[in-house]
C-alpha cells in the first residue's frame, strides 16, 4: 500500500470527469437515473418522495465552474483532470445549450484553472459540417485535447459519421474517449458495446481510443481490446461504486500500459469526494496486483495517460500543481 | 424529543442499512460514513427515509447539509435542526 502511495503522490491524472452542473445533462438524462434509484429505494421498502431523492442528488451538480472539483483534485494529489463534454442534442429533449455553447464553456473552465483542466469535446455527427468544423477549428486553437464519443445517443464507435472527426484526431494526435456500457435508461445500451469500436480502431491505427469505464462494462471484451488492438485503452471510472475486484482483474490481464485512472466525478458525489475515491484504491485490499511494480502504478495513476495526451504535464510539472 | 433520543434514531437507522459483516461498534456518532462504513447515496437515501419515518420530520429543504455530511454526528445534527423547525411549524 505504502509504494502505492508513493507511486500516487501528486502525480494523478483523472481522464474521465465532467462538468458537474446540471445544464449539461437534460432533464430526461437526470430523470432517468432517478428513476433507477426510485426503483431500488422500493425494492428496500424506504419511503422517500421522488423531490427529495432528486433535490439531493443534483445538489452535487452545482459547480459549473469547478471551484470545488478543483479543491478536491488539490485534497486528492490531482494534478489534473479530463474535462469530458457529451452531447445529447439530436437524443433527448431539452437541452439548454448548443453544442458550440457548451464548448465555450469547457474551454472558459479551463482558462479559469489555468493547468488543471484538458478538455474532450463531444459532437454529436448529425451536426454534420457544422460540428466538424467546430471541432477543428477548437483542435486548431489547442482548445479541445481530445474527441469524446457517446453511443448511447445513437450512434457506435465506428460509424462512419464519425470517421471525419477522427480524420481530425489523427491529424492533430488527440485521443478518443469512447463510452462504453449502460448508462440513463433515457438512452439505448446496445451501441455501446466495446467490439464496436472495433472498425475504427482497424482503420484509424494512429488513433488512440480510450473504453471509458472499462473495467465496469463488459471488462474481459475491453480487455480482450486493448490487448489485441495497439492503439486501444481503458479507463476505470465507475469503480467508485462496483467491487473492488473488478480494477484488480484489468490490472491482472497483462495490459498495465493501457489501463488509466478516472472517476467521472461529479456522478458518484453523494458517495464521497476525490480524495476518498484515490484513497479507495491506495487502501482496498489488493486492488494492486503484487506483480505490478511501482512503474505500473505510476502509469496507471499518471503515466498511461500523460502518454496519450497533448499538453498533459510532465512528471514534475504534476507534483508543482498539486 | 433530545438530542439524544435523536442520536439513538440515527444510529439505529444507519445499523439498519449497513451489511450484515458491520460490527455495531463501527457504527457510532464519530464514524465517518462514507470512507469508514462505505454508505453509498442509495444507503444515504435509504437512511434518509428511515430517520425522516421514526422521527416523524421532514428534510425537505436540509439536502445540501445532508449531501456535504461526513459524519454521523453531521447528520445528528442536521436531524436535530430539522426536528427544532419542525416543532416551530407544529408538525406532528
Amino acid at each position: 500500500v505504502s509504494s502505492a502511495r508513493q507511486a500516487a503522490h501528486g502525480l494523478i491524472i483523472d481522464c474521465h470527469a465532467h462538468i458537474a452542473s446540471c445544464e449539461y445533462f437534460p432533464p430526461p438524462f437526470m430523470d432517468g437515473v432517478i428513476d433507477n434509484m426510485m426503483c431500488v429505494l422500493g425494492s428496500r421498502g424506504a419511503r422517500l418522495s421522488r423531490r427529495k431523492v432528486e433535490e439531493l442528488y443534483t445538489s452535487r451538480f452545482q459547480d459549473p465552474e469547478c471551484d470545488q472539483l478543483v479543491s478536491e483534485m488539490d485534497a486528492a494529489g490531482i494534478a489534473r483532470s479530463v474535462l469530458l463534454l457529451a452531447d445529447f442534442t439530436f437524443a433527448l429533449r431539452g437541452c439548454s445549450m448548443t453544442v458550440a455553447e457548451m464548448l465555450s464553456k469547457h474551454v472558459a473552465v479551463a482558462r479559469r484553472h489555468p493547468g488543471r483542466f484538458l478538455t474532450f469535446a463531444g459532437i454529436d455527427p448529425r451536426w454534420g459540417q457544422d460540428g466538424l468544423g467546430l471541432f477543428e477549428s477548437a483542435a486548431a486553437r489547442g482548445e479541445v485535447h481530445g474527441f469524446k464519443v457517446y453511443p448511447p445517443c445513437g450512434f457506435n464507435a465506428s460509424d462512419r459519421r464519425l470517421y471525419p472527426f477522427y480524420e481530425v484526431c489523427k491529424g492533430h494526435a488527440l485521443p478518443v474517449l469512447v463510452h462504453v456500457g449502460a448508462t440513463s435508461p433515457a438512452l439505448g445500451f446496445e451501441s455501446s458495446r466495446p467490439i464496436h469500436l472495433d472498425d475504427a480502431a482497424r482503420d484509424f491505427p494512429a488513433v488512440k481510443f480510450i473504453l471509458a469505464h472499462g473495467s465496469v462494462h463488459y471488462p474481459d471484451e475491453c480487455v480482450m481490446m486493448c490487448k489485441f488492438r495497439p492503439n486501444v485503452y481503458l479507463d476505470v471510472s465507475g469503480y467508485e461504486v462496483e467491487e473492488l475486484a473488478l480494477v484488480r482483474h484489468v490490472l491482472s490481464a497483462g495490459i498495465n500500459h493501457k489501463v488509466l485512472f478516472g472517476t467521472d466525478w461529479p456522478f458518484f458525489r453523494l458517495r464521497g469526494t476525490q480524495k476518498d475515491f484515490v484513497d479507495l484504491l491506495l487502501e482496498g485490499d489488493d486492488v494492486f496486483p503484487a506483480k505490478m511494480s511501482v512503474g505500473e502504478i505510476e502509469g496507471f495513476f499518471f503515466g498511461n495517460a500523460a502518454g496519450l495526451l497533448r499538453g498533459a504535464p510532465t512528471a514534475d510539472q504534476a507534483r508543482t500543481a498539486v | 424529543m433530545t438530542t439524544g433520543q435523536i442520536e439513538a434514531e440515527v444510529l439505529r437507522a444507519f445499523r439498519q442499512i449497513m451489511p450484515r459483516g458491520t460490527k455495531p461498534s463501527q457504527v457510532v456518532p464519530g464514524a465517518d460514513f462514507k470512507s469508514d462504513l462505505g454508505v453509498e447515496s442509495i444507503g444515504l437515501f435509504s437512511v434518509i427515509a428511515l430517520i425522516e419515518e421514526n422521527l416523524n420530520i421532514d428534510l425537505f429543504g436540509r439536502t445540501k447539509e445532508l449531501a456535504e455530511a461526513r459524519t454521523i454526528a453531521d447528520v445528528v445534527r442536521i436531524a436535530a435542526a430539522a426536528g427544532a423547525t419542525s416543532a416551530e411549524r407544529g408538525a406532528t
